[in-house]
């Protein structure tokens, strides 16, 4: 029995002739894990807000939208509130009370349950979520992923029959993104809950996906199973491609490889991976010949090993770091080294709270150490993109903002277009820096501070809740920069943007830096912590980092064969 | 802060305990009485906030209470037995011993302030008066979340900002500037965030009916024990208030007629309360 069904639906924005959503037809069967996907921009948030009639956004709004076969507009708020769970992206700001068991009874008492039964159902859900030892925590002081799943549970506790889920894990550092997800499927196959989730991370999403739904500029381009969905991307869709999980991604290539061996190969008939162990069974299945396979190792090695990074100078060098926040605060960072090379890109990686955003406003000079020292060279300057692009914003259009660093000459203002221009966001110059998207807005703050022209550009966190596209971007700008003879810090979570565009990697752990090396070595080194990529190949290629590793050995593999045959 | 069995007691009960003990303690100037609730006092707030803080505290009650005593031994003359006679000035043992003994009472009310700030959380405080204003609660609630996350964006923007715009100049009109400009950021930035607080608010139903105000605490049997114990001791003290009052003293000669040992009991059995829940619940861990 469909449980949502969707006919026909178009909307668009007042004063905005563009539909944003046009003509979207789809049902999602009760139960069912619904996956959401597509480009920012593609109008997924909208979409999913027309499912929750208090949170329908103001506009023309055509076609039908049933739940139950009853129209969703026709739902009472108090009945919406328990039939539809709404979650959001922004962990933080959802939170509406100081404490743990308010927010969790929030809902409730808006619906004005008895306190005895506010009281048992609190009780349950906090039990079932694993809220029990920060139950009695104010909300300012828990983790990000804890908010998260607090604002999960708090919705939950509500007995919703349908979880809206709009991109709920793209501010969490991977680990608490990863148990976030597995507390979604428990819900899901524990509660039966429907689960309709938007989400551009499609590593850990895709294999409990039963319905993918792919929305591309308002349409809706493809609905159906994740297998079919991945059948799709692979013969329609290409530029999609790097959306997909890595795991899927080197399923497609060996599926090209089979394909040149055998005429009669099927696409409809290959099942493609979606975790990292299938992608390793479908690396085995490349080459049968042992000889070709050690061949193209070889060669792939060889031809990696180029890209490891070399010595180059110091520009700016922490010693002996100490600091806490409070006098009788445990520190923070314990007697911690750091040396970065000019002109290089150094990644910080870690855990949550592992003090790497201390550290990184302790190299930026705006944190004042306990002990030891920051060093920079001579005529250096530094500058510093904080964790959110917004506090960095005051005017309000881009260009203004700009223009305020760069003072107010005519000259100024080209210097200004030209540095947006130079970061691919002309056009976004006469927008409110809020209204951008989470990129845009992130190289528009990167471009304000490019004004002051420092030597040293430390970031925190820069591709955090940014899409695949909006990465490789950025990425590409970074590279870039640093040919301009910049220096790059930047403090990360996401080891795949790291492990591409990074030279240098230290990992602080307990208060300290416990290793650093060339970012290949250090993704090559760790078992847990590293790439997807390296996880799917381990002992099966070598040096294999990233995607474009991969894709390195299956064209040594072809090599290695055309030399054996002749 | 340890966290005592009493503060695991229904609100009610803490509110109860500490309004008994700090009207009796304002209300009387028997110094019998005053110098017990200064020791229960005292001992509460060593228990809840440590023998530090606690010593750092009675620091500052020095000189407080010197001055005191010794402004009242100066300026007042109604005492008979002179302990110094220096032209006008003249030193009354009874003046002497009002001054200390009102020192005394001032400094036990600001201790056992002390402990009601440690024990009785505002989320006690609203649970208890959530109930007659359960709009102002919630109010309350959503207040205590912003102000650790506005402390927090702004040291964001801070950090940020100095970074862009140099340290915050030392001139005062420029530091203004520059904190109106710190403050134009931190608004903007809240007021974009709490659009998504108010979606997330209607998306659970707010306004959608009349509101229930939920609070963690449940009445058990041992709060009413303890209710009606401390209302039995309250009782027992406000009478000896009331009568012994009127045996005692400062002028012209002050005499210490001590209280009858009974009421005297009852009262500091109320004043250690506290301690009297947390010797029930040793006795019964021990079992």
């Amino acid at each position: 029995m469909p449980h949502l069904t969707c006919e026909k639906l178009s909307f668009s924005y007042p004063e905005s002739p563009a539909k944003t959503i046009k003509e979207i037809s789809f049902k999602v069967p009760a139960g069912s894990f619904c996956t959401l996907c597509g480009p920012t921009g593609s109008g997924k948030s909208t979409l999913l807000r027309m499912l929750k009639p208090e949170l329908c956004p103001n506009g023309t709004l055509t076609g039908k939208r049933t739940i139950f076969e009853r129209d969703i507009a026709s739902f009472a708020p108090e009945e919406s509130a328990s039939l539809i769970g709404y979650v959001m992206q922004n962990p933080v700001a959802q939170i509406v009370t100081d404490s743990v068991w308010h927010e969790l009874a929030f809902g409730l008492e808006n619906l004005g349950v008895p306190t005895q039964e506010i009281r048992r159902r609190v009780a349950e859900t906090a039990q079932y979520f694993g809220i029990q030892s920060w139950f009695n925590k104010k909300t300012s002081e828990l983790s990000g992923g804890q908010k998260q799943t607090l604002n999960l549970a708090s919705i939950m506790v509500m007995q919703p029959k349908i979880l809206v889920l709009d991109e709920p894990t793209s501010q969490l550092d991977p680990i608490a993104a990863k148990d976030f997800i597995t507390l979604l499927n428990r819900i899901h196959n524990e509660l039966g809950c429907t689960i309709i989730l938007a989400e551009h991370r499609l590593d850990d999403v895709l294999p409990l996906s039963d319905v993918v739904l792919f929305l591309r500029e308002g349409h809706l381009d493809f609905q159906g199973e994740r297998q079919e969905f991945a059948r799709y991307v692979y013969s329609q869709a290409f530029e999609y491609r790097h959306y997909l999980p890595v795991a899927t991604r080197i399923s497609f290539m060996a599926h090209d490889r089979v394909g040149k061996m055998h005429e009669e190969n099927d696409v409809a008939l290959t099942r493609f991976a979606f975790t990292v162990n299938e992608a390793r069974k479908n690396i085995e299945t490349l080459a049968t010949d042992i000889s070709v396979k050690q061949e193209a190792r070889f060669m792939s090695a060889q031809e990696t090993h180029a890209h490891y990074g070399t010595d180059s100078p110091r520009v700016l060098e922490a010693k002996d770091l100490w600091f806490r926040y409070k006098k009788d605060a445990e520190p923070v960072l314990q007697g911690l080294s750091l040396r970065v090379q000019k002109q290089t890109i150094h990644a910080i990686v870690g855990g949550n709270a592992s003090g790497k955003t201390t550290l990184l406003h302790l190299l930026a000079d705006g944190l004042k150490p306990l002990r030891g020292s920051v060093k920079i060279s001579k005529g250096e300057r530094r500058g510093l993109l904080s964790q959110n692009p917004q506090t960095m914003f005051i005017k309000d259009t881009v260009i203004e903002d700009l223009l305020e660093v760069a003072g107010n000459s005519a000259q100024a203002h080209t210097e200004a277009l030209e540095q947006l221009k130079a970061f691919g966001i002309e056009h976004c110059s006469l927008s409110h820096p809020y209204d951008l998207s989470g990129g845009e807005m992130q190289k528009a703050a990167l471009a304000k501070l490019m004004l002051i022209n420092p030597s040293i550009v430390l970031l925190d966190e820069p591709t955090k809740g940014l899409d695949a596209r909006a990465k490789q971007e950025f990425g590409t700008l970074l590279l870039r920069l640093k040919a301009q003879n910049k220096t790059i810090v930047m403090v990360s979570h996401d080891l795949d943007f790291v492990a591409q565009y990074c030279d240098e990697c230290s990992l602080i752990f307990n208060g300290g830096i416990t290793s650093s090396g060339p970012s290949r070595s250090f993704f090559e080194h760790n078992t847990f912590y590293t790439t997807n990529a390296y996880r799917a190949t381990r002992g099966l290629v070598e040096h294999c980092v990233v995607f474009e590793d991969y894709m390195r050995y299956i064209k040594a593999l072809d090599k290695s064969e055309g030399k054996i045959e002749r | 802060m340890r966290r005592s069995l009493f503060s695991l007691a229904h609100p009610a009960v803490i509110f109860l305990y500490f309004c008994a003990v700090i009207v009796l303690c304002m209300s009387t100037l028997n110094p019998a009485f005053v110098l017990l609730s200064y020791v229960g006092a005292s001992a509460l707030a060593i228990f809840t906030s440590g023998l530090r803080r606690y010593g750092k505290t009675c620091l500052v009650f020095i000189p407080v209470f010197l001055v005191i005593t010794l402004a009242n031994a100066l300026f007042n003359h109604l005492g008979e037995t002179f302990l110094f006679h220096a032209g006008p000035l003249r030193l009354s043992l009874e003046a002497l011993i009002y001054g200390a003994t009102s020192a005394l009472m001032l400094l036990s009310v600001i201790l056992w302030f002390l402990s009601y700030q440690n024990i009785m959380t505002t989320d006690k405080f609203l649970c208890l008066f959530g109930r007659i204003m359960p709009a102002t609660s919630l109010i309350m609630s959503m207040i205590f979340r912003y102000i650790p996350l506005l402390a927090n964006r702004g040291h964001e923007i801070l950090m940020s900002q100095k970074n862009l715009m140099g340290d915050v100049p030392r001139k005062k009109l420029q530091s203004l500037s520059y904190g109106a400009r710190l403050s134009s950021i931190l608004m903007g930035w809240s007021l974009e965030q709490s659009i998504e607080t108010a979606d997330s608010m209607r998306a659970r139903g707010f306004g959608s009916h009349k509101r229930t105000t939920y609070t963690p605490f449940s009445f058990g049997g041992f709060d009413v024990v303890a209710l009606m114990l401390l209302a039995f001791l309250t009782i027992i003290s406000l009478y000896n208030l009331i009568v012994a009052r009127a045996d005692f003293m400062f002028y012209p000669y002050f005499s210490l007629s001590l209280p009858h040992a009974l009421v005297t009991t009852s009262y500091a059995l109320l004043l250690l309360f506290p301690f009297l829940v947390e010797l029930k619940g040793a006795l019964s861990c021990r079992i």
